[in-house]
């Protein structure tokens, strides 16, 4: 049974999902478990398997629900059991180098923001390039990355009117999170910079190239350095670099 | 090869399948016709495949030329449409000649119309579907001056019979609903009429009742799928629609049935519906 293994709970989810809930916290720990158990439904089930979620703290199943139903589904899930090659490699993940121009040109809060967190404009971007940030999952908006580690003396919270439009790459932080908008999109957050790479793009064989479990580290790079870059994505000739 | 030309496209008019399915981990939306049963019937009534990408249309408004015969067919809650200035019956196939002009008539009761072309609307194809969607498709919805090809044809189709309208789906009835991972009890009385609000639109239908603010814990970040019911602390209810996001924060206090999904998608802003809890 998976609950011998694992701190879960199993639920049935509308007429077509399966929830399987974790303890209520975010943690790498169960980062890697949530990812263990998706490895194992997709290895034993395979094709059946139409959709997988992950979030912080939870993975949605979607079967196909026109081989089994729903309740077979679940007494499938519930029983699998852990085996040896279930478990992923962490050290497969990649670290991503993730460039971004944190101009003023671009980053239109971190005036805002140095004043009211009484920290000069120089120390938020070292404090935000400096960490190695855990991608934990995708949602939101497609190629959106929900990444954890941001340095607590730059949680900022979010605003109280939303922006109707942001630029696409824009680099914000919102509460206790840092994120990237992927595309042009409405934004709560504030922006502080913007990164030249594309991180949806539709007609590469993975849309996206981070995945979760993957780490992010933001490299400074000039407003010259950035229209560098920008000009090789435009042009397909920029490669992401990974470690 | 004939061709269709839109010189008009109302409200709100996209291209839309069955939706598109394996890319949630990537946050990309399901999308797809927001009512499957009046889509459906488009379909069938031209012998297509139950899903094949056709038109759905919001409010009526649509007028497009053909080039070429073809054979078409439009379900919904009208009862008509006009092609060349005369009134044909929707629900029963419809020929097409080279340069006749179709126009579906805006109407007071329910929301999206469809129109199938036989052998489908086949646009851009994206991630194993043609529904048109925001950042995925090169184009989100259907715009004037857009062309479709379609398959010439003007091979008598005969069913038999008309299918039969049903006027009750578009106004009457239960949304039916199962308990939702965040369900508790006494969070929020749903015995009561809830109304929909006009920010509504194929993301989420936005419900408004009279209780007032609610407390409750705030949830981590997870998932979301067409049919989830979010509670938030006015008291709003947002129920997402097909072009959902795949996470959310808020409470998820109801999950609809596949078949409400549709049933709620052609209840108008301003008018009122009322749930009915599943076991």
């Amino acid at each position: 049974m998976l609950s011998d293994y694992f701190d879960i709970k199993i639920k049935r989810f509308g007429s077509r999902a399966i929830l399987l809930e974790w303890p209520d916290l975010i943690s790498e720990n169960t980062l890697f478990e949530i990812k263990t158990v998706e490895h194992l439904i997709k290895g034993d089930f395979n094709d059946e398997i139409i959709d997988t979620v992950e979030t912080y703290n939870s993975l949605t199943v979607f079967p196909d629900v026109n081989k089994h139903s729903l309740d077979v589904w679940i007494k499938r899930i519930t029983s699998l059991a852990l085996r040896s090659e279930s478990f992923i490699d962490s050290k497969l993940s990649k670290v991503w180098q993730v460039p971004v121009c944190y101009d003023e040109e671009f980053g239109i809060d971190l005036k805002q923001m140095s004043i009211s967190l009484k920290i000069p404009i120089e120390e938020i971007v070292e404090l935000h390039s400096m960490p190695e940030y855990l991608v934990y999952f995708i949602g939101f908006l497609p190629g959106f990355l929900y990444l954890g580690g941001l340095d607590e003396r730059l949680y900022y919270p979010r605003k109280s009117i939303p922006r109707a439009k942001i630029a696409k790459g824009s680099i914000a932080i919102g509460g206790r999170q840092t994120g990237i908008y992927p595309n042009v999109s409405p934004a709560g957050w504030s922006i502080i910079g913007r990164s030249p790479v594309n991180f949806f793009e539709i007609g590469q064989s993975q849309p996206t190239f981070a995945v979760s479990g993957d780490k992010v580290k933001f490299i400074p790079v000039s407003k010259k350095g950035y229209d560098c870059i920008h000009s090789e994505v435009v042009s397909r000739k920029y490669i992401i670099k990974h470690e | 090869m004939s061709r269709l030309f839109v010189e008009s496209t109302g409200v709100y008019c996209s291209i839309q399948d069955f939706g598109r399915f394996g890319y949630k981990k990537l946050g990309v939306p399901e999308s797809g016709v927001m009512d499957r049963v009046h889509a459906g019937i488009a379909n069938l009534i031209l012998r297509n495949n139950f899903y094949d990408p056709l038109i759905e249309l919001a409010f009526g408004g649509l007028k497009i030329r053909s080039q070429g015969k073809t054979l078409i067919s439009v379900t919904g809650p009208i009862d008509f449409v006009w092609v060349n200035g005369k009134k044909v019956s929707s629900f029963t196939v419809i020929h097409l000649e080279d340069n006749d002009t179709l126009s579906i008539p805006y109407f007071s009761v329910g929301v999206y119309t469809y129109l199938a072309v036989i052998g489908g609307i086949h646009t851009e194809e994206v991630l194993g579907s043609c529904s048109q969607t925001k950042h995925i498709t090169k184009k989100e919805r259907v715009f004037k001056g857009d062309v479709f090809e379609v398959k010439e044809s003007d091979r008598i189709i005969n069913l038999g019979a008309k299918v039969k309208k049903n006027q009750n789906y578009f106004s009457e009835g239960f949304i039916e609903v199962y308990k939702g991972p965040d369900y508790q009890e006494g969070l929020i009385d749903i015995s009561n009429y809830f109304k929909i609000s006009n920010k509504s639109n194929r993301q989420a239908y936005l419900l408004h009742s009279n209780s007032g603010n609610i407390d409750f814990k705030e949830i981590l970040t997870s998932s979301v799928m067409p049919g989830t019911v979010q509670l938030t602390k006015s008291g709003q209810l947002n129920v997402l629609m097909r072009d959902s996001q795949t996470t959310g924060g808020y409470p998820r206090v109801f999950q609809l049935t596949e078949e409400s999904i549709g049933r709620l998608a052609q209840r108008r802003p301003g008018g009122k519906v009322k749930f009915r809890v599943l076991d």
